[in-house]
């Protein structure tokens, strides 16, 4: 029996097995579903679920529940899934012409989807179309600038890769037909790997299932590029549907100025006396100051947690300016023996260590949140003062930085919680700990990889108040 | 007019979010579940058709709260007179 309005029809998590199948089975491989690492430098932070993924998911939970057909989906993909979380699809509303469809993680829509109810026995295709090919489908999203963008048009092959979709989405397919779920999935690889591609992000589509004159495969025009946002408006066209699909120009990473280019703001001999340990050096605030450091004539050991890559171009970029730098590898949540006995004893640790910053998305204030950022910015900042005196450092200056967000926390309660209770921990550290000398500093909104935003807000370029503080911090 | 402006923005925001909700001049898009990038970009887009205006990159941007967005509407309005 069909359930209720209101009732949840299929739960389950995404996982990182997901992500490489649903890339196989739609042709959609952007790094932002299936590179952790490339999508750690996202605006999102951290791989996120393809949403026509999702919204094919929750397409076939609800036909598989309701036993009828649709004619017309229409979508918008209001927030990222992450991996492992647990969704659920809920039927929030219900005639007999229409169904919105939801997927909510903690009562929080992700997705909104309205789908146009038609007779059980409307079938439009079927047939299995020709292509089952990882060969000859490219794996490399394309990255448009703006002018690309805004005349672009092209042709997606029909593509149905059957051992990947062999038994998955079964009422889908049982009733729309296969070429029509294929072309449905086109979608994700339309906007993650030809246009915008790269950096894109999907908002939605709207589309009729309805028989028309077109060839196999998803013709696709840009019919808007609005540069003001990077918001760009396609109409697609295959044999079995039509309609719009919107997506936006994602944020790139974030680039930093390299070594040659911040040796100017610098007197190349200003921190000659600094050994610098910088944690969370490997991009953001952390990167800058060991270049600005390196540039002064400092030595820098960066810690990196997960972008060793990072890592090692910033000291990369450090040695090829003629300054010495190394990176070693620590998680600022359980500090340890940061040093090996080979190192040398720091002068002075700048504290940038960051877990992703997020907000709660379902309650307004959630605790275990709370404990993972205080698990860094308090917790981890004592242990590793104390690992640091082991190793021989009775002498340390510390820069620690605090955010703008502690007055105004603007939904990030739970950061903004955690660096409030942080600053207290330095400054009490710093004053029961003789040798230490602590600046506590609430920095504004610099531009970085965690400051980047699909609506860019105003942010500063980091170099010259990071210099301004590394100044600072070497007189104390 | 200002009456009118709210009334339309509160048609625009029900169409957008599909709720209602209450538009004070400070409510921020923080404050409501669902106001996120994607949703005020077309709430801007929804004002844009309804109101026959455009606003610039930074007004997209900057616009703090609904008070703001209102205000920037008038100002519009009456430019166009």
């Amino acid at each position: 029996m069909a359930s209720s309005l209101g009732d949840v029809i299929a739960v389950r998590r995404f996982e990182v097995f997901d992500q490489r199948w649903f890339a196989e089975a739609s042709g959609d491989y952007n790094p932002l579903h299936t590179d952790d690492l490339a999508a750690r430098r996202s605006i999102f932070g951290r791989t996120v679920v393809h949403g026509v993924h999702a919204l094919l998911w929750a397409l076939d939970a609800f036909l598989a529940d309701r036993r009828t057909s649709v004619e017309r989906i229409s979508v918008v993909f209001r927030r990222p899934i992450f991996l492992d979380e647990e969704v659920e699809v809920v039927v929030a509303h219900e005639d007999d012409r229409r169904a919105e469809v939801q997927v909510r993680h903690e009562s929080v829509v992700l997705l909104a989807a309205r789908f146009d109810l038609a007779p059980a026995s409307l079938r439009l295709g079927g047939r299995l179309l020709a292509c089952d090919a990882e060969d000859g489908v490219s794996q490399s999203a394309l990255d448009l600038d703006a002018n690309a963008i805004a005349a672009a048009s092209g042709h997606i092959p029909p593509y149905w890769h059957q051992r990947a979709l062999h038994g998955v989405f079964r009422a889908a397919v049982n009733a729309l037909g296969e070429d029509t779920v294929s072309l449905i999935s086109s979608l994700s690889r339309l906007v993650g790997m030809e246009c915008p591609g790269l950096h894109s992000l999907f908002a939605g589509f709207d589309v009729v299932l309805a028989a028309q004159d077109s060839d196999d495969g998803l013709r696709w025009t840009v019919k808007r590029f609005d540069d003001r946002v990077g918001a760009v408006r396609m109409e697609v066209r295959g044999p079995s549907l039509i309609g719009t699909v919107d997506a936006f120009v994602r944020p790139r990473p974030v680039e930093q100025p390299s070594c040659s280019q911040l040796h100017s703001l610098v007197d190349p001999k200003e921190f000659a006396d600094m050994r610098a340990l910088i944690v969370g050096g490997s991009r953001g605030l952390g990167e800058i100051t060991a270049k600005l450091v390196s540039a002064g004539g400092g030595d820098s050991v960066i810690t990196w947690h997960r972008g060793e890559e990072d890592a090692c171009a910033v000291v990369d970029d450090i040695r090829e300016a003629g300054g010495t730098a190394r990176a070693i590898w620590l998680d600022a949540s359980r500090p340890g023996a940061a040093l090996g006995a080979e190192d040398p004893v720091p002068t002075h640790l700048f504290y940038f260590a960051t877990p992703r910053i997020s907000a709660s998305r379902a309650s307004a204030f959630d605790e275990a949140l709370f404990r993972g950022f205080f698990a860094v910015y308090g917790t981890g900042f004592v242990g590793l003062l104390q690992a640091l005196r082991v190793h021989g450092a009775t002498r340390l200056a510390v820069f620690y930085p605090s955010t703008v967000f502690v007055d105004q926390p603007s939904g990030f309660a739970e950061y903004a919680a955690a660096k409030a209770a942080g600053e207290i921990v330095a400054r009490s550290v710093g004053e029961f700990q003789p040798g230490l000398r602590v600046l506590v500093e609430r920095l504004p909104r610099m531009r970085t990889d965690q400051t980047e935003s699909l609506l860019a807000a105003q942010a500063e370029a980091p170099e010259h108040l990071m210099l301004q503080q590394i100044r600072r911090l070497s007189a104390l | 007019m200002v009456q009118n402006i709210h009334e339309r923005l509160e048609a625009i925001f029900r169409e957008v979010l599909g709720e209602d909700i209450e538009l004070t001049d400070g409510l921020t898009a923080g404050a409501v579940d669902g106001w996120d990038s994607l949703a005020h970009v077309s709430i801007i887009y929804a004002v844009e058709e309804d109101f026959r205006i455009r606003f610039t990159q930074d007004e997209m941007v900057d616009l703090a709260n609904v008070g703001e967005l209102k205000a920037c509407i008038a100002r519009k309005l009456e430019r166009v007179g």
